[in-house]
């Protein structure tokens, strides 16, 4: 899992993530060595590999045929095979990891799936009931398998962000300030009193007001931040933004 | 098939797949800048333009110390920054790069920051100055517009929305001085174009300021296209930007705009303003934004029904049927404020005080009894009756007009004029009111900011208990004086 980040302070900016990893991955790209461009690499699958699975699936694979070639792909991947493909994405990992996947599909069907399965090493484990559990069926057939990707991604991203709070909010033993507040995030309760919440926290009403002020703009922050992970610099971000609300 | 939930945010239907049931256009959306003392708007052209860094403009502002970058937009990036010869705060706003670059720019900027700048009232965010720098190698071979301006210590009615309901006491501090800014502005013969919470500033006094007056025009938003572009499509050379849509929803500004401002941008007048100044009104009240068929203001929260007439009428479609001037907004508002109970209750305690039956009877009633026990002695006893029927009529009604001068006497000359019935346009604000909002804004910005502000001396004009009870006495006292000058007459 991703390091902690340091606690939440008023005024978080790039400069706390020194390097985003998509940054280390495609600077190692040329000398195709370091172990650092390797784990970080290996990260953002880690997080990522579900859109991976649902442009699969989508493209006719059942649940175990998708399994196999999502493993055989990382595999493929963090052997440094494709990282000459980096340049052409723009300085995003998502455009990144679509033409990879495209381009390592293409060249599978070539070479017949089923005999090849990286020698039976997994880098990353999927729990393909998970996997199965969580892809949109209904969605996906009204979607090309470009959009579901991508619309997949944004879901990804969004629990990603959702984890990494809720963890923050646990190491405080906050655990039940989340809960009662989350439904704050998404901006569905604005407005209404926060009597409920407050009787359940046992709390008044303004602070309850302070405290889902305080993780709205922290929820943002990590978003932000996590998206920055995957995009070369602070700039891409708000355009990654505005990409994934149209895939949505 | 079976009825989709949709988001109460947004409309949109919600996915299956939606992360812990939260709405994910929602979610996503928040992330985009838009939080930071209002200075930023959520209507973004593109989002393809980074800022200038705070090294990139030291060198470009020698005589400003750039202290950090707290907010950006389509319309510009503001970041907060210290004169160094005055010694004070400032904000300094920066105009996103392709605009600098447009055709004939140059002068429309010259002419319309001037204009901007004339801008002096307490409720606008005054600009300092305004111009632009040569910054080859940021601009991409252009120049940087700029402007200085007045920097808020505080938050944006945004922010205030944000983090909860805004009371209608609240609301209505905050709309007469919204009226004043607009009011004086349209004098001048500028329209805002742009009302909207996030322009709405508060400062920890919980005095209103508003910002970016004229900017919209300078810039030269129009209404959003309805059709879907693709996400990083340019504005042709020369051409006025189009505020995009994402997916299929407007990112914020439009929904604050006139209905005339949409068709027909060019031909909008200052009743635009008062337009979004219902918008904003109505979301300050309920919470919610007017969409559709919306419901009046009075059957949301608990208030006076005659607001619900104002915002009404501040949001008719067609200009001819709104108010014709936001001075109108003001006095409507403020009437209903006064003649409403919850500011009797409240705010006149004076008034009250002379208005009240009780101290009249009580006094009555001291009055005849002292004079009838007084009267006793001095006629019936000492052989005058005669005088006795006079005295009991005449006492008391000299105490009474007595009690009456003395509570009007205290009243005017103590200077505190607030509390009783204010009339006419004064530049102060009701400080009753207005305390309320400066208290929730210091509560959301010392925990936002992290700062530790001194407490704000509040200003409470009403009469304490011991004033009142004081005033009684004093009353009755002068009752016994008159009884006695009475006696010394017969």
């Amino acid at each position: 899992m991703a390091s902690r980040e340091p606690k939440p302070s008023p005024c978080p900016s790039a400069a706390q993530f020194a390097a985003t990893r998509w940054t280390i991955v495609v600077a190692a790209a040329d000398d195709k060595g370091g172990a650092a461009s390797r784990r970080a690499l290996e990260e953002l699958i880690r997080a990522y590999w579900f859109p991976l699975y649902a442009y699969v699936r989508r493209q006719g694979s059942s649940p175990e045929q998708a399994e196999d070639l999502t493993q055989s792909f990382f595999t493929h991947l963090l052997e440094k095979k494709s990282l000459t493909h980096v340049d052409r994405s723009k300085g995003r990992f998502r455009s990144f990891l679509l033409a990879a996947l495209k381009n390592f599909l293409a060249d599978e069907r070539d070479r017949a799936v089923a005999a090849k399965r990286g020698g039976g090493r997994q880098f990353i484990s999927l729990d393909t009931l998970e996997a199965e559990a969580r892809y949109p069926k209904e969605l996906a057939d009204a979607m090309t398998p470009e959009r579901l990707f991508e619309h997949s991604w944004a879901i990804t991203l969004l629990n990603q962000v959702l984890l990494r709070l809720q963890e923050e909010y646990s190491e405080q033993g906050k655990q039940d300030v989340f809960q009662s507040l989350r439904h704050v995030l998404d901006g569905q309760t604005t407005g209404q009193s926060y009597a409920e919440d407050a009787s359940r926290l046992g709390t008044t009403e303004g602070a309850v007001r302070v405290m889902a002020h305080r993780m709205r703009r922290r929820y943002r922050e990590l978003l932000r931040a996590e998206i920055l992970q995957t995009v070369a610099d602070e700039g891409l971000v708000d355009g990654e933004i505005h990409y994934l609300l149209k895939c949505l | 098939m079976t009825e989709q939930n949709k988001c109460a945010n947004c409309g949109l239907p919600l996915p299956s797949s939606a992360p812990g049931g939260l709405c994910p256009a929602c979610l996503l959306k928040r992330g985009l800048e838009t939080n930071t003392a209002g200075y930023t708007d959520d209507a973004q052209p593109l989002a393809r333009w980074t800022p200038p860094t705070v090294e990139q403009l030291s060198s470009l502002f020698p005589e400003l110390d750039i202290l950090q970058l707290i907010g950006r937009g389509g319309m510009g990036a503001v970041y907060k920054a210290r004169e160094k010869q005055l010694d004070r705060q400032v904000a300094l706003k920066i105009l996103p790069a392709e605009i600098g670059r447009r055709e004939a720019f140059a002068q429309r900027f010259a002419r319309e920051a001037q204009s901007m700048a004339r801008l002096s009232h307490p409720n606008i965010v005054t600009i300092h100055s305004f111009g632009r720098r040569s910054a080859a190698e940021l601009a991409g071979g252009g120049d940087l517009y700029f402007f200085i301006m007045e920097y808020v210590d505080g938050l944006s009615v945004r922010q205030l929305l944000d983090a909860g309901t805004i009371s209608p006491k609240e609301a209505l501090a905050i709309v007469p001085q919204i009226c004043d800014a607009l009011q004086y502005a349209h004098d001048r013969g500028i329209v805002h174009r742009d009302i909207k919470p996030e322009n709405v500033l508060l400062n920890r006094a919980g005095q209103v300021k508003i910002a970016d007056f004229g900017l919209a025009k300078l810039v030269g938003l129009t209404a959003p296209a309805a059709s879907e572009p693709a996400a990083g499509a340019k504005a042709a050379p020369g051409e006025t930007p189009t505020i995009t849509l994402a997916g299929q929803e407007v990112l914020g500004t439009p929904f604050y705009m006139a209905p005339e401002q949409k068709e027909w941008p060019g031909e909008v007048d200052h009743r635009a303003d008062i337009y979004s100044l219902g918008v904003v009104f109505y979301e300050m009240l309920t919470g919610e934004l007017p969409k559709g068929k919306f419901e009046p203001p009075s059957r949301k929260v608990l208030i006076d029904v005659r607001l619900d007439e104002v915002v009404l009428r501040a949001l008719e479609k067609e200009p001819e049927r709104r108010y014709q001037q936001v001075s109108e907004v003001r006095t409507q508002v403020e009437t209903i404020i006064e003649t409403s109970d919850m500011k009797n209750r409240d705010l006149k305690p004076l008034n009250r005080l002379t208005a009240s039956p009780i101290p009249y009877a009580y006094i009555i009633v001291v009055a005849l009894v002292v004079t009838a026990v007084w009267g006793y002695f001095a006629d019936i006893i000492s052989g005058e009756p005669e005088w006795f029927l006079p005295r009991l009529v005449v006492t008391p009604l000299l105490a009474v007009a007595i009690w009456w001068l003395v509570v009007r006497l205290m009243i005017n000359p103590s200077g505190t004029p607030a509390a009783t019935a204010t009339h006419g346009h004064e530049p102060a604000p009701h400080y009753q009111q207005v305390s309320e909002v400066r208290t929730q804004v210091e509560t959301i910005a010392q925990t936002a900011g992290g700062e530790r502000i001194g407490p704000v001396p509040a200003v409470e004009p009403h009469f304490s208990r011991t004033a009142i009870v004081g005033a009684i006495f004093a009353g009755v006292g002068l009752v016994t004086i008159a009884l006695l000058f009475l006696s010394l007459l017969a």
